[in-house]
């Protein structure tokens, strides 16, 4: 057999299969300790994200699965119970209060901020006057800081002081509902406020794809004689479907991050209809002391949310195959 | 390439080594000797010698963050310097609702400080606080104390600090509005609380009678008043009574106030400015609230028109008392330098400083003796010294969850749950709280 020699070895004539083999007994070596010199370059260059990534993520989270296995309370040292925390969590009812509580603000909060972003979106896709003007505040409420929303939003719908009743007792309701104070109004108002938030986050990325949707589509539907929302359902969804999966995905992880928005407004009440899952978990560790059970709460959170994204996804791809 | 990354590992585990250390001490020796005056005379604590013979020693101390740098606490450590140079201290304020945490975390890790601020008997009970009976006895100063405030440094009969103030909570009331509305007395039992405030409602919403807390802290005042307590004291065995009966009968005339006679604004979850009874009250849409000597000097600053027509009673109740506030100094678990941190605790609450603080930042002393100061002469401040006398500390608080299970119970009433329902429920966390912690 012949060889042909690549660069940069051109110019070398064709040897037989025995020289080449001997050749490449030879070149061999050389050529790996060239290969490992660019790895060697190449793990240099991502050593300190590595290292980073590897101290604050990858290690605390073996240490969370050590500690879910043990009874933990400081200052106490920690003494191994093996699955006692996970046992106990079944039978905590607040827990899985918890975890329903914050699929309902999941829900709604998604699908009503998912709605909203891809409405907006459409909106500032179209060429109207002013619209640079409302693209410049679209963006507010997620920049303003949580803390400072949950506190805006306190002052609108408290029953003693919120703007919002003054307003109706103006109007002449004598008695306006404690929004903050009902289990089922304390809810929504939480759904909307991380709606809002949601909103004004998921808008910039549709815009984005929007504008990625070749114009052609349209002026070929429009031809057809496809009305508006046609185009939408049947060009501008289709179009979109993998950043709406992927913002569908980011929108359950976010919404199951929740906590300073229900800490200052409801701090969990009434009645616990407002408790969620990390707020209980934070309690747990921290405020109750209860820091091995705390983690093996969190570390449950982990195959839920993993579960979730696997359907959504799942769901997503049978639709794209249709 | 090699020895690069193998500096570079080396130099992260020297850093991952580094470790701050808090107080501590040397071997380093300095002759201390008495100074040339009377500190007893001047109110102060006796020179202790074996402070003096300490080597040097450098102390840190976590105060809450409105005591840490005020003026009489600032001058009493300058004092204590100057007496005992081989001491020196490092003042560290860390906001009240923090410092449990922060303890906790200091504990765990070693890294202690020499004293820190809290409720002494919720640190011991949760085995972050040194004990400290064999500094009490070598002191015997006990009898000068309040009973109250010996009582928030102890559990299981151990002492684990040194009480720094204490407070109680009063009835506050206009006295104006009252006799226009032919009310001669303040109320003195729950049920004469619930009629008068009726009475003094305005059915527009203009004007409430009382102003209540959704505040478990607060309430148990009350409960104390009617001869309850949320926990049952059998020598060293303690067990949950958030479910007696009387805690019930309590809670529901109490959050009846607001929910059924609507004498009261139902209490907002957050603490705000604008619907805080010191503000209701010095604006005239609230004739009285439950509180304590802490609001009287506030009615005074902001609202002094309202002050004008202040008058105070003690809790209305069955019985007498109150809950008992304040708090004490302690020594957090771990540290070496108690000795030294205990002669500092001394020096705080000496009758020098002690009623500095009273005066300058009100907070009032531990020490019997010292309400014989004329300051005390104030008609104001009566109720509030005869309270003392029978004020019980919020012991419920060495358990956190059973803790946070009676402001949620208080709360849920509130919102228009049951009392009994959850007074049960949270008699059970309680229940189980209490028996983890065992």
């Amino acid at each position: 057999m012949y060889w042909n020699i690549p660069f940069p070895y051109k110019g070398v004539k064709r040897m037989k299969t025995e020289t080449v083999h001997e050749y490449k007994s030879v070149m061999k070596p050389k050529r790996d300790m060239h290969k490992l010199k660019d790895h060697i370059g190449s793990y240099l260059f991502v050593l300190p994200a590595l290292t980073f990534l590897t101290l604050f993520s990858i290690v605390p989270i073996i240490y969370l699965i050590w500690l879910s296995f043990h009874e933990y309370r400081l200052p106490n040292p920690a003494i191994f119970n093996g699955v006692e925390n996970y046992i106990r969590m079944f039978n905590d009812a607040l827990f899985i209060k918890s975890i329903g509580n914050t699929m309902i603000y999941t829900a709604g909060s998604m699908a009503i901020g998912l709605s909203g972003a891809i409405a907006v979106a459409v909106l500032l896709n179209r060429k109207l006057k002013g619209i640079r003007f409302f693209k410049v505040f679209y963006f507010l409420p997620t920049i303003t800081s949580e803390v400072i929303t949950a506190m805006i939003f306190l002052w609108v719908f408290d029953n003693n002081l919120g703007i919002l009743n003054y307003i109706l007792k103006v109007s002449g309701v004598e008695s306006p509902p404690a929004w903050l104070l009902q289990p089922t109004t304390a809810m929504i108002i939480l759904i909307l406020i991380g709606a809002w938030r949601g909103t004004a986050y998921n808008i910039p990325i549709f815009l984005a794809a929007l504008q990625a949707v070749p114009q052609s589509l349209y002026e070929a539907a429009r031809i057809d004689g496809a009305n508006s929302w046609k185009q939408f359902v049947h060009i501008t969804l289709p179009s979109i479907m993998h950043i709406l999966v992927y913002c569908m995905v980011m929108s359950v992880i976010g919404s199951f991050q929740v906590v300073a928005v229900v800490d200052i407004l409801t701090n969990g009440g009434p009645m616990d209809s407002t408790m969620v899952v990390i707020k209980h978990i934070w309690q747990q560790s921290f405020e109750f002391n209860y820091v091995g059970y705390g983690a093996a709460l969190s570390f449950v959170l982990f195959p839920f949310l993993l579960g979730v994204t696997w359907l959504q996804l799942r769901l997503s791809s049978g639709k794209d195959k249709k | 390439m090699k020895r690069v990354l193998l500096c570079v590992v080396a130099t992260l585990l020297v850093l991952a080594g580094c470790q701050s250390k808090t107080g501590s001490s040397s071997e380093e020796k300095m002759t201390v000797n008495p100074p040339d005056r009377d500190l007893v005379a001047e109110g102060l604590p006796a020179f202790n010698e074996k402070v003096a013979d300490l080597p040097k020693t450098d102390l840190e101390i976590w105060l809450a963050a409105d005591y840490a740098n005020t003026e009489p606490i600032t001058d009493a450590i300058e004092e204590f310097k100057e007496v005992y140079p081989n001491i020196s201290v490092k003042t560290v304020g860390i906001e009240w609702g923090d410092m449990s945490n922060k303890v906790k975390l200091a504990v765990s890790s070693g890294a202690v400080p020499d004293m820190a601020h809290a409720h002494a008997f919720a640190m011991g009970a949760q085995g972050l606080a040194e004990p400290l009976d064999d500094l009490w006895e070598e002191w015997g100063a006990e009898d000068q104390f309040v009973p109250g405030g010996i009582q928030d440094t102890e559990w299981k009969g151990v002492k684990y600090g040194v009480p720094i103030d204490v407070n109680t909570t009063i009835y506050l009331y206009n006295k104006k509005v009252f006799e226009e509305n032919g009310i001669t007395a303040p109320p003195k039992t729950l049920d004469e609380l619930v009629d008068v405030s009726k009475k003094l409602t305005k059915k527009d919403g203009s004007r409430y009678g009382i102003v209540t807390s959704a505040s478990g802290w607060s309430f148990f005042g009350n409960v104390i008043a009617e001869g309850s307590n949320n926990l049952k004291f059998n020598g060293d065995e303690v067990t949950a009574n958030l479910n007696d009966p009387k805690v019930v009968e309590t809670m529901e005339k109490y959050t009846g106030l607001a929910t059924v006679d609507k004498s009261s604004p139902v209490p907002p979850p957050q603490q705000r400015q604008t619907d805080h009874p010191v503000a209701m009250f010095g604006t005239g849409r609230a004739v009285s609230f439950i509180s304590g000597p802490w609001d009287i000097a506030r009615i005074k600053n902001e609202f002094p028109d309202a002050y004008k027509d202040l008058a105070t009673a003690p809790l209305p109740g069955a019985d007498k008392g109150s809950v008992l506030g304040g708090g004490s100094l302690f020594v957090p678990k771990g540290s070496k330098n108690s000795i030294a941190s205990f002669e500092l605790m001394k020096w705080f609450i000496s009758d020098k400083y002690g009623i500095r603080l009273a005066k300058e930042e009100g907070r009032h002393p531990v020490k019997t003796h010292l309400y014989d100061d004329e300051f005390y002469n104030d008609p104001l401040l009566k109720p509030y010294i005869e309270t003392l006398q029978y004020a019980q500390p919020y012991k419920l608080e060495a358990f956190p969850e059973a803790n946070d299970a009676w402001g949620k119970a208080l709360r849920a009433v509130f919102d228009g749950a049951d009392p009994q329902e959850e007074l049960d429920k949270a008699q059970k966390i309680a229940e189980r709280a209490i028996e983890n912690s065992n």
